[in-house]
């Protein structure tokens, strides 16, 4: 695996698969999307306690579930920045940074929208809805993190720091805050056992969260790309490229 | 010298210096009385809701206080040098760091959760809440000064850093506070606070043991 993924070291190469990844994914994610959203919000069938209003469902699951999951990716990818010194990781952390951001500010923006009719208020302060809440500001700390220093280097490398050791405590919060308050309804899908969601109603939530992921990916190889482009601009490839 | 030794000469130095400059150590106690007065002025005087706000005031104060404080924690041995000659002495970083993180506890988070006793007169607190709250500040404020220091050897070669620092703390600082939170309610019914205590100490233990090289680990990248 190590020879395959060595020369993947050299900035070229990663830019060039970077992009390959967006080209390829890009189209597939909204394809995904597209099918999952149209099946979900058309042919599903309607909730019989929550009416047709559940269907906010298909875009507030996935888009929280990688919220959580682009956390992780970003935290293993600055540790190893840290670890092994790899100047490409660094960059793609700071790729990933906006885009979980975005991603929790949405789950937390329809989570609201679905909470009004359901709950009937905009917010309560349930674990779940809080630790997202931290789960943003954690972005956003890394985010602003790198945004503060004047050398870029230097603050990838803050941010690296920053984002391993909110990996860290991403569990803790998680927990505690869980420990603390709960009101929001248990996982459906992820428990170990037969989901509670309806086959007819699963599928298309199935679709959305596998091509959102897709999505996620495509988004960072772009970013990743465009961040590598600015990284090097000094060097001559990127000189050739842009000829 | 030994490991043993050069922390208690690290430690000596910090208070030696401390010593010096007295008229820096008031300032974070002013503001965290300040805090304190605001509350009984912006929500009124009555007894009964203020006696209900004062663990929580308590908190809320010391974590303000420390955001002021928590900046310096490096600043001023970063600028004249000492830091990068300490981390030239071949002594480990997380060393250093931990005595530093020691020295700073004991200057301005004892202090201040000493102030805390304000609370009884001007919150009309009982002295048994007020000393559960004072062991949870302890540890909190421990802590704090864990993750602060991170935060601050982060931040200690950036002029736009200050705004940044409580975005850095505060989020990382959370499960401290719903456990003091829980220790405290436990407390004010007359109930056994050991299990949110003793999870609130193995959270400060946990930090005092990685934040350490985490620090170190910032502090190089900032030396260069």
């Amino acid at each position: 695996m190590f020879k395959w993924l060595h020369p993947y070291a050299k900035p070229e190469k990663a830019y060039e698969l970077s992009l390959s990844f967006y080209k390829w994914l890009m189209p597939l994610s909204l394809i995904g999307i597209f099918v999952g959203c149209l099946w979900g919000l058309m042919f599903a069938p309607t909730d019989y306690q929550q009416g047709d209003s559940f269907r906010i469902i298909y875009i507030h699951v996935p888009s929280a579930i990688w919220s959580m999951g682009i956390y992780m990716s970003m935290g293993i990818a600055g540790f190893c920045a840290l670890v092994w010194q790899i100047r490409l990781m660094e960059i793609s952390v700071l790729a990933m940074a906006p885009i979980g951001a975005i991603f929790t500010a949405l789950a937390l923006i329809t989570g609201s929208l679905w909470g009004k009719p359901m709950w009937g208020t905009w917010w309560v302060w349930d674990a779940r809805l809080t630790s997202e809440l931290i789960l943003l500001f954690l972005y956003l700390g890394v985010f602003a993190l790198f945004h503060s220093f004047d050398d870029q280097r230097t603050g990838a490398k803050a941010a690296c720091i920053l984002a391993v050791i909110g990996m860290i405590n991403v569990p803790i919060i998680h927990y505690s805050v869980e420990w603390w308050n709960t009101l929001h309804q248990g996982a459906s899908i992820t428990k170990f056992d037969k989901p509670s969601i309806a086959g007819p109603m699963l599928w298309p939530l199935l679709i959305n969260i596998f091509s959102v992921l897709l999505f996620f990916i495509a988004l960072t190889g772009y970013r990743f790309a465009t961040e590598l482009l600015r990284a090097e601009s000094h060097r001559k490839w990127v000189i050739n490229l842009i000829k | 010298m030994m490991y043993s030794q050069f922390f208690k000469h690290m430690l000596q130095r910090d208070f030696q210096v401390a010593a010096t400059q007295k008229h820096e150590f008031g300032l974070p106690i002013i503001f965290f009385i300040l805090v304190l007065v605001l509350f009984p002025l912006s929500i009124g005087p009555e007894p009964g809701l203020l006696n209900r706000l004062a663990p929580a005031v308590g908190w809320i104060a010391l974590i303000l206080a420390m955001l002021i404080a928590l900046p310096r924690m490096f600043v001023e041995d970063y600028e004249n040098g000492w830091l990068e000659q300490l981390f030239l002495s071949g002594y480990p970083g997380s060393l250093i760091v931990s005595a530093r993180i020691i020295s700073f506890w004991a200057l301005y988070c004892l202090p201040l959760v000493l102030t805390s006793f304000l609370l009884v007169p001007f919150f009309s607190l009982e002295i048994k809440l007020w000393w559960v709250l004072a062991q949870t500040l302890l540890c909190g404020s421990m802590l704090m000064a864990c993750l602060g220091s991170v935060a601050s050897a982060l931040l200690v070669a950036s002029r736009k850093g200050s705004g940044v620092m409580a975005l850095l703390v505060v989020p990382l600082l959370i499960p401290a506070l719903i456990f003091a939170t829980a220790t405290m309610d436990a407390a004010g019914q007359n109930l056994p606070i050991t299990g949110p205590m003793f999870i609130l100490m193995a959270l400060t233990i946990f930090a005092l043991t990685v934040a350490p090289i985490a620090t170190a680990q910032a502090l190089k990248l900032n030396l260069g």
